[in-house]
């Protein structure tokens, strides 16, 4: 495809400095990939600092028709940032302002680039948090955090991203700045279009401004380690938590793989229970430390009464919490360093159905020549599974793809989903088929075209290649 | 008027019993909550199942004949009105719930359900739906889905979205979808769920839900407060919620539905008293007594002269018993009620409730003042005559004034209640015209013949 590139630098020239558009190559290089290893180069790259400038970079693109790809921290894993078809990327890095903290309605109003680090770090300061806080909170931007409806380990006791996004500002592809939402709790007044562009991976508008709900900080949280010989025990064990009424902020849970993978990697591993077929970590959290500790005791309780608990610790302070926290953290890099390429999944299935899925997927990986590990956030049924082969072998590769196939058709035949955090961008939009009908489809379909009637936001993303 | 094939159509579909035309069954369908829209239907029909709602749907669609969804017509903005008279789609007889799935902590249901039932059926469970709109009695989880409705509990819980994982609905154009699923997390394509929830039956059918549960907390406790001036009592809120104290309920009465609930149900309630509020706290019991003590000691530095904490579940539920009564109270003391549903940042209740009291004076008429101040959603309402055309005007005028200065505060002028009929002149207030052009575009995709209960949300 041929873009006028050129005329759209110099009108671009005309409202931003030198240093918000990079047109040389090892600059452009820089912006061509995210999490995923998937890579392609844009033509031209923009930074704007203010709503107007993206306003006006919008409305330029869409007089030009090129194609223009919005961009956070590129820490996305299903390849939603990468200029896939070249174009224009445009970065939201430098609109990364905290626009207002405010602490009598508990609500902040951010610019999209502020990464979610620096912002929790900020709100620390008046003892508040912003809940949805992925584990990629060092590079990941609110904006894309919005624009992924980002899950997180505590998502189970606090929500998911969309939750807490009360009011957006966003440019629609012609230009047209919208405001959504508002600065309420609640607000009913006509269709959640929040909602809507929340989630939607930046193909319908590019946002430029999010006012969010922010909690007050919970003073108090216990941490327990639990290593259980049998999955579904382990099933039972998260199930029985519920039961007694506690809602645990993190309930998170690692194969007998992982924990291995682990033990090899970290300097301390061999303090893990190696032989445990899976372990379970549970973390509470409140603002009253009696009943923290108490809940702290039941849990305890709970894994001692069921008969396939191994072991199973409370951490005594902060530092072994942060210890166990570690296993759980390293787990991606653990496995990465088996040096095997990877094939990632973020299936979600129904709470309780989670250790059935791993069960299934232990099954599939015996008919394979692929290793399968699993880990995931238990307390909301959502699990990633990387299949570990090597590129250069044409038959792992092939026999990966097939795995994975089969992956999310058990998923699905459990009443989950293909994604349960990480999007669908590139990497999911050609399974797409095994989940929605041909209906639901059609319809998303026509949402795009509503805003985006020249298909110039973000292409080839989030839809199958063929219908 | 209806044509003769189209109702035996209707009946084909459905059976003879299934489908209404009498005077009597037109006028009851005629109206909702709202005191002031009033409009007959063609025709009333009772589908039991999807299949069924999507052949009315080919055929209202093939005839452009306009479809009203309707529940248990509670609402209060005229949302379930036929305004374009048409097919009244009752779902009332699609009513059974369908799965309580205690280990996931979800529930299936059809659209009909009444909340209460849902809740008494949950409860034998330990388990709970946590939005709590306070036409329980009534309100059907269709309805309640469609207008995103809230409580007195959605301080803490949230409001019906966040409890919503998947719907069936059934197209203007008869197509039936699965939207969303049985997950906590899906971020598969669009968010259509959440784009279905608040669109006020103007979308498409909802035929089945499914729905996120919590366990019913093992202790509840609730303390009222008592001030002088309304206002300190709207400062109180967001004083307690600032402080780490997240109550799951924290309602506002003032003086006249006070004195209102007194005559009714004497239960001495102080009379003097320029508003009360009343807070619950829920978790488990350690939790709830600490949080009650901060909150005895918060109110009491900003301004409360009298706190009460309920000794029991029987004087707790007296609390909670008036709180209601005194909405309907509002209703039944006037000819005509305008209710507003307001909603500011929290912070700004004060500011609010002074704006009301001033327009009151203003115009000389009464304007009452209750709500979920936990989230800053207030119900101010004016109490007036649609008869008596100057008291009428001036209401209008004085609501006017409100719903603007809530829009000034960074407000919305509908937390809860939808838009309907009611605040359809104020929209525009609040939406640029882009959004509401966006949101018209999305409503033609959906329903290109405009036959699903047209004449909603915008003018
Ligand atoms: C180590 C690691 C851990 C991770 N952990 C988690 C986790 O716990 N939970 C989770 O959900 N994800 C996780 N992720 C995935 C990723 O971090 C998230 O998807 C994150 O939300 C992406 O944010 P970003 O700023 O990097 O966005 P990018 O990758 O730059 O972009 C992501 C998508 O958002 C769009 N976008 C970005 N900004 C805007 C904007 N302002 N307006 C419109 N569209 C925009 C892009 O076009 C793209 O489609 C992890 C990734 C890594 C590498
Ligand atoms: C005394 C009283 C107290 C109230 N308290 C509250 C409160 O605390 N919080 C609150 O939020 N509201 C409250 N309300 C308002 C009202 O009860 C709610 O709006 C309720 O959600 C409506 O439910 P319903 O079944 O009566 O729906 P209806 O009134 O029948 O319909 C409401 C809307 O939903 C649509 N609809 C209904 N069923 C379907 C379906 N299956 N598919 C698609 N669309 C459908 C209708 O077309 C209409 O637009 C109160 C009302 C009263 C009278």
């Amino acid at each position: 495809m041929h873009y006028d590139i050129e005329s759209f630098v110099d009108i671009a020239k005309t409202f931003l400095r030198h240093d918000q558009i990079i047109t040389e190559k090892e600059g452009l290089s820089h912006f061509s990939y995210d999490a995923t290893e998937i890579r392609s180069i844009p033509h031209v790259v923009v930074l704007p600092e203010s709503t107007e400038e993206v306003s006006k970079i919008m409305r330029c693109a869409y007089d030009l028709e090129i194609p223009v790809t919005p961009q956070g921290g590129r820490t996305g894993l299903s390849g939603g940032a990468i200029p896939v078809v070249g174009g224009i990327v445009l970065s939201l890095v430098k609109m990364n302002r905290i626009l207002e903290i405010d602490t009598k309605n508990l609500q902040i109003v951010v610019e999209p680039g502020v990464v979610a680090a620096d912002l929790q770090g900020t709100l620390k300061g008046y003892n508040l948090f912003f809940p949805p806080d992925p584990s990629s909170t060092v590079e990941s931007t609110i904006g894309g955090n919005v624009a992924e409806n980002a899950g997180y380990t505590r998502a189970v006791k606090y929500g998911v991203t969309r939750d807490y996004i009360l009011g957006l500002e966003a440019v629609l592809p012609d230009g047209t700045i919208i405001n959504v939402g508002g600065h309420t709790v609640k607000n009913v007044t006509g269709y959640d279009l929040v909602a809507l562009i929340t989630g939607s991976e930046g193909t319908l508008a590019v946002i430029t401004k999010i006012i969010c709900k922010v909690l007050p900080m919970p003073r108090i949280r216990r941490t327990c380690i639990v290593y259980m010989d049998d999955l579904i025990g382990a099933g039972d064990f998260v199930v029985s938590i519920f039961e007694k009424g506690i809602t645990p902020c993190a309930i998170e849970l690692m194969d007998n793989y992982c924990i291995n993978c682990v033990a090899d990697y970290l300097p301390s591993g061999e303090a893990l229970r190696r032989d445990a077929e899976v372990l379970v970590l549970v973390e509470i959290d409140g603002h009253h430390e009696v009943a923290i500790f108490d809940e702290a005791k039941d849990i305890i309780d709970l894994a001692n009464k069921n008969r396939h608990t191994i072991e199973s610790r409370l951490a005594k302070d902060e530092m072994e919490a942060e210890k166990f926290w570690r296993i759980r953290r390293d787990t991606l890099p653990a496995l990465k360093a088996k040096g095997k390429d990877h094939l990632e999944a973020d299936v979600v299935v129904p709470r309780y159905k989670l250790t059935f899925l791993i069960q299934a997927i232990k099954e599939i990986e015996r008919s394979h020549i692929v290793k399968i590990a699993t880990f995931g956030h238990a307390g909301d049924g959502n699990l990633h599974v990387t299949i570990q082969y090597r590129k250069g072998n044409f038959k792992e590769t092939e026999d990966a793809y097939t795995v994975l196939e089969e992956v999310y058709k058990k998923t699905i035949s459990m009443g989950g989903k293909l994604t349960g955090e990480h999007g669908v961008g590139i990497t999911v939009k050609n399974y797409l088929n095994l989940q929605m009908s041909k209906e639901e489809i059609e319809l998303m379909k026509r949402i795009k075209m509503a805003f985006d009637p020249k298909g110039l936001l973000n292409p080839k993303k989030v839809f199958p290649d063929h219908l | 008027m209806l044509k003769e094939s189209i109702k035996n159509e209707l009946e084909r579909i459905l059976g003879k019993e299934n489908v209404l035309t009498s005077p009597e069954a037109l006028k009851a369908y005629s109206y909702d909550g709202t005191t002031s829209w009033i409009r007959e239907p063609d025709v009333v029909v009772f589908p039991t199942t999807a299949q069924q709602v999507s052949e009315i749907m080919k055929l209202a669609n093939k005839e452009k004949i306009p479809v009203t969804p309707r529940g248990g017509g509670t609402n209060v903005s005229g949302g379930s009105v036929p305004w374009l008279g048409g097919i009244v789609l009752c779902t009332t007889k699609m009513n059974k719930i369908l799965k309580i799935d205690k280990e996931n902590l979800t529930a299936t249901v059809e659209p009909g359900v009444v909340l209460q039932d849902l809740n008494i059926a949950l409860a034998k469970e330990g388990l709970f739906f946590p939005p709590d709109p306070q036409s329980f009695l009534g309100a059907t989880m269709g309805g309640i889905i469609a207008e995103n409705a809230g409580g007195p509990a959605c301080v803490k819980y949230g409001v019906t979205k966040q409890y919503v994982l998947g719907l069936e609905v059934v197209l203007p154009t008869g197509e039936i979808v699965n939207l969303g699923g049985r997950t906590i997390k899906n971020v598969v394509g669009y968010d259509l769920l959440h784009l279905f929830i608040s669109s006020e039956g103007t979308l498409g059918v909802i035929t089945r839900a499914e729905l996120k549960l919590n366990p019913l907390p093992p202790a509840k406790k609730t303390t009222m407060a008592v001030y002088a001036d309304v206002a300190m009592a709207g400062e109180s809120v967001f004083r307690v919620l600032e402080n780490g104290v997240i109550p799951d309920k924290i309602e506002l009465l003032d003086n006249w539905v006070i004195n209102r609930i007194e005559e009714m149900m004497p239960m001495g309630l102080p009379k003097d008293a320029d508003a009360v509020l009343l807070f619950e706290c829920d978790g488990i019991p350690e939790a709830v007594e600490k949080e009650t003590e901060k909150i005895v000691d918060i109110v009491k530095k900003y301004g409360a002269v009298d706190v009460r904490i309920a000794k029991d579940m029987d004087e707790a539920n007296k609390y909670w018993l008036a709180r209601r009564a005194g909405f309907a109270a509002v209703f039944g003391k006037a000819k005509t009620v305008l209710a507003e549903d307001v909603t500011v940042p929290r912070g700004k209740i004060p500011d609010l409730i002074r704006k009301c009291k001033e327009v009151a004076k203003k115009y000389n008429v009464e304007i009452v003042v209750l709500g979920h101040a936990g989230d800053g959603n207030l119900h101010p309402s004016v109490l007036t005559d649609i008869n008596n055309q100057d008291h009428y005007n001036r209401s209008v005028k004085a609501m006017d004034e409100i719903i603007e200065e809530a829009v000034n505060l960074g407000g919305v002028l509908s937390g809860e209640h939808g838009i309907g009929l009611e605040k359809q002149r104020f929209l525009k207030r609040q939406l640029d015209p882009v959004v509401i052009d966006m949101m018209k575009k999305i409503k033609a995709l959906f329903d290109p013949n405009n036959i699903m209960n047209p004449g909603k949300i915008w003018e």
